[in-house]
């Protein structure tokens, strides 16, 4: 890394870990969260970059000379498709804008008969009952079957080599971090999204509470064995992203109960090995915020989709860094002057004690999900206001 | 007649077709992030 | 209690296994197979306002609805051929590009409980699909359009232009995570819902 380089990459990345431990920074970090938006603000489609990476990293090269960031929250889902292909799989998922999208009901292979199976060990059934479900191709174990996974293989290496390069080049030739180094789940979410489908896990927490409990516990250990060995640099100043799901469907009780349980369970296993996690709240989590007392300490962060984050700051800041805030509906529809009110306002709220990042309350998918004009200036704002 | 192999078997031996290309560890580690990629 | 209060409770408390047995009680005691059904109706109107009311969650409103389907499936050779309390056909789909159900199969259970006879086109539904549906089916009164991701908007509003193109005075009822009610107006589209529990009664207010 060129040298002047080397101190922008350094300088933002210390100013987001002090954020992290809660801490006050020189000022307040900004994080960009976008899947596809730097790419069509420079006239390019999802299709294009998906197939030359190169050119995603020259749209993140012209959007970031104009608009100020710190950092990226990650990449999104990326050039899964090829993987997919190469295993017939084309019912479940279909990409929009460059951006996987899954349909719930046709999604979930799983039936209520393997909840044993995967109890007694989730690696071997993942691999030996789940996958064969999911993709016909390798039902019949034989030499098509090991030639559709040859293909597989072939395109997630690819997948990962673009990934790493795109990384590598955004972080140590433009200076700017993108945090999420990997994806992890919590094992009711993974029934949820990968295994028993909404309806199915609503009627198992239901009708097999037991099963559901131990299926939970067993992939939340399966989970993060796997993912503290893909990512095994803790302390390198990035994070585990952790979407999280159904737990702001269930009513509090059962969120105590069925949920609340394995999240602790994770946050202390990650924090433990001193990650810092970075907690996705999709839809809104007020109703669950009593509960965070009961998060372990460390470098835990949250990105907040819905509720005041100042009242949310006030209640739960004192376990986890809070990010978000500027709603991506007033920079689509907003006036300049509103956006940096909008702000103002935030920061006057959310920033006095530190352990606050800017950003936006929901991912930017579309162009349209904020006007180039608007997060231009509210950046230039955010920059020269939220200093400590 | 074929033999007909578990896709556990199956991913051993594409380990095994490719262990001469990295390190363990790193194979490994890659089909690790395949398979939890083929959860998606 | 009446044996009709039972099956109130049952579907309110969403008592599934208990529900059929129930509902044959009823009707073995002299109900009428409609009044056991607009008792049923009645007890989801009552699940899906506490539900918009914040005071019980997704999971036991779909409790609820899958125990009232249960309740009609008994109800149903009684009531063949009996149409003249249905409140019409809704036709439902997630947009083209969009393949997020989870919140439009809730709806189509809360549509259904309120006295719609639904058909549902799945996901990632063209515009023209929902036109050709409503030519298809019989008593078409409602058109409803789901859509989740910011990047499906358009395809929403491409749906709900389409259906207004060809058939002007049909209703059109809009949801999803990223719509508003601002939005549902810009687009041309009749209504509006921010969830399940209130998309049943918006709906019902729709073709009233």
């Amino acid at each position: 890394m060129d040298s002047s380089i080397q101190t922008i990459y350094t300088e933002k990345i210390d100013r987001f870990n002090l954020a992290f431990k809660r801490d006050t920074p020189d000022r307040v970090p900004i994080l960009f969260m976008s899947e596809m938006w730097p790419v069509h603000h420079c006239g390019l489609s999802a299709e294009k970059v998906l197939k030359n990476p190169l050119l995603f990293y020259k749209a993140f090269e012209k959007t970031f000379s104009e608009i100020y960031i710190d950092g990226l929250y990650g990449l999104g889902n990326l050039w899964i498709k090829p993987i997919f292909d190469a295993l017939n799989n084309s019912g479940s998922y279909k990409l929009t804008d460059g951006i996987v999208n899954y349909e719930d009901k046709i999604s979930c292979y799983m039936d209520v008969d393997d909840y044993n199976s995967l109890i007694k060990n989730p690696g071997h059934y993942i691999l030996n009952e789940f996958f064969p479900k999911k993709f016909k191709v390798l039902e019949s174990g034989d030499t098509i079957s090991a030639q559709a996974l040859e293909h597989a293989y072939n395109a997630f290496v690819n997948y990962r080599q673009a990934n790493l390069e795109l990384i590598d080049k955004t972080e140590n030739v433009l200076g700017i971090p993108i945090f999420a180094r990997t994806l992890a789940f919590s094992g009711p979410d993974m029934l949820l999204d990968y295994f028993r489908g909404f309806e199915g896990i609503i009627t198992d927490i239901n009708r097999i509470p037991q099963l559901f409990l131990k299926a939970s516990s067993a992939l939340n250990l399966f989970i993060t064995n796997i993912k503290m060995r893909i990512y095994n640099t803790p302390e390198d100043g990035h994070f585990i992203l952790l979407p999280l799901h159904l737990g702001s469907y269930l009513k509090p009780k059962d969120f105590e109960k069925y949920y609340l349980p394995f999240l602790n369970q994770l946050l202390e296993m990650y924090t433990k090995n001193n990650y810092t996690v970075c907690l996705f709240f999709e839809n809104d989590w007020t109703p669950y915020l009593e509960y965070f007392d009961s998060f372990p300490d460390g470098k835990i962060l949250g990105i907040f989709e819905y509720g005041d984050l100042s009242k949310i700051k006030k209640k739960v800041g004192h376990k986890i860094c809070i990010i978000g805030g500027m709603p991506i509906s007033q920079l689509s529809y907003g006036t300049k002057k509103e956006c940096i009110d909008m702000a103002k306002r935030i920061i006057d709220e959310c920033a006095p004690g530190g352990g606050y990042i800017f950003s936006t309350d929901k991912i930017l998918l579309s162009l349209d999900d904020g006007c180039f004009e608007n997060i231009r200036a509210v950046h230039e704002f955010v920059y020269d206001y939220a200093k400590y | 007649m074929e033999e007909i192999k578990s896709v556990e078997m199956l991913f051993e031996d594409l380990k095994n077709k490719h262990k001469n290309e990295m390190d363990e560890e790193s194979l490994e580690m890659i089909i690790d992030e395949m398979i939890f990629s083929l959860l998606f | 209690m009446s044996k009709i209060e039972e099956v109130k409770a049952l579907v309110e408390a969403g008592k599934s296994k208990k529900i059929a047995a129930a509902v044959q009680e009823a009707l073995d005691a002299g109900d009428k197979a409609q009044d056991i059904l607009d008792a049923m109706v009645a007890s989801m109107s009552v699940v899906g306002d506490k539900f918009s009311a914040g005071e019980i969650f997704v999971p036991e409103m779909l409790i609820a609805a899958k125990s009232m389907s249960k309740g009609v499936e008994v109800l149903k050779p009684v009531m063949a051929g009996d149409t003249s309390n249905s409140l019409g056909t809704c036709i439902m789909g997630t947009v083209a590009g969009d393949l997020h159900d989870i919140g439009k199969n809730l709806v189509v259970m809360m549509l259904e409980s309120a006295g719609f006879d639904m058909v549902d086109l799945g996901v990632d539904v063209a515009a023209e699909k929902f036109v050709q549906a409503v030519k298809d089916n019989d008593n078409v009164v409602l058109v409803a359009c789901s859509g989740l991701l910011t990047t499906t908007m358009p395809a929403l509003k491409e749906a709900v232009q389409t259906v207004k193109a060809a058939f002007p005075d049909m209703k059109v009822i809009v949801g999803g995570a990223p719509v508003t009610p601002e939005y549902a107006a810009e687009i041309g589209a009749d209504g509006y819902a921010p969830d399940a529990g209130s998309a049943a009664v918006k709906a019902k207010e729709l073709v009233a």
